[in-house]
């Protein structure tokens, strides 16, 4: 009984979880970086992972090798996510086109990843 | 037959004089009558803004050739008029959207991480897949922290060399077509 009432709670979660990806673009825009992979894939990827962080009170002794290359790619999916969110919000072509830099735009990319990246660091090594 | 593509925006100083080969692209059974059409005038406004130019225009001014005219694709161009002082404190004003985005993302992304409890994440993927309890925080912050830079670079196309058009681009498209559309006169 506990078993399946834990996998409806679960179906809920992940219910809510997978539409936010979709929204965001997020998958298409990695397929469209790598030239590469499919749909499918991605929901395939997403779902095993969403699934193994559920798994969290269990432990497995990966190593710490695999933590800082999963940290890595965690990392750079965080820094997307950022990304496609301030995308949503449309405010920095606005502030370039309204200070008549547009031909900058390059450089706004070029900022928000040094500050990202910087800040990225500073948060999860001073807090 | 004169053939007439408009094209999609154009930007000019005030009192620039544009001719029609600036605003379309035209073809013609004649080369010789097109090469004449292509050096119409057209009348600008030179006082600074969004300027419409209807197709109605275009081919008014063309009329007076006596040509039959097939028109291709859209059906207005906007002139937009800039003032020259609005050049010289380009670097200043660069400078300081660059300053504004890279200690606002800074701000942001360690704003998100205490409103998402990422260091308590990052400790359950830590444990979850290398199964070590305590850890020195850099080894679980640099390697985070270069995913992040990572990320952020390859989803606005600066790193990797087969490029892709940067969502920045697109938007700024967007949003010029949608302010044109609002903003734009017709002389």
């Amino acid at each position: 009984m506990i078993a399946v009432m834990g996998a409806f709670l679960g179906m809920v979660a992940g219910v809510c979880a997978a539409p936010v990806w979709i929204m965001l673009s997020l998958p298409m825009r990695i397929t469209d970086i790598v030239h590469g992979g499919s749909m499918k894939m991605c929901a395939l990827a997403l779902t095993a992972g969403a699934a193994f962080a559920g798994m969290a009170p269990i432990h497995f002794h990966g190593g710490m090798a695999l933590a800082v290359i999963g940290l890595l790619f965690a990392g750079i999916f965080v820094g997307m996510l950022a990304s496609a969110l301030t995308e949503a919000l449309e405010v920095i072509p606005v502030l370039y086109e309204r200070l008549q830099i547009a031909s900058d735009l390059r450089y706004a990319a070029v900022a928000l990843m040094l500050g990202k990246g910087i800040g990225a660091l500073c948060a999860s090594l001073l807090i | 037959m004169l053939y007439v593509q408009l094209k999609e925006r154009l930007f000019i100083f005030p009192g620039q004089k544009i001719v029609l080969q600036d605003v379309a692209d035209v073809l013609g059974d004649d080369p010789s009558k097109a090469h004449a059409a292509l050096q119409t005038e057209m009348d600008v406004q030179s006082s600074e803004g969004v300027w419409r130019i209807p197709a109605a225009a275009i081919v008014e001014a063309l009329l007076p050739m006596g040509e039959e005219i097939s028109l291709l694709g859209a059906d207005e161009v906007f002139i937009h008029v800039t003032g020259d002082k609005k050049y010289k404190l380009h670097k200043v004003r660069a400078v300081l959207a660059f300053l504004i985005l890279f200690f606002g993302s800074m701000l942001a992304i360690s704003w998100f991480h205490s409103d998402v409890g990422m260091e308590d994440a990052q400790r359950t993927f830590v444990r979850l897949v290398s199964g070590r309890e305590t850890v020195h925080p850099a080894l679980i912050a640099i390697p985070y922290a270069l995913g992040v830079a990572a990320g952020v670079g390859g989803y606005y196309a600066l790193i990797g060399k087969r490029k892709t058009v940067s969502p920045l681009d697109i938007k700024l498209n967007e949003y010029r077509t949608k302010a044109e559309k609002t903003a734009g006169k017709v002389p």
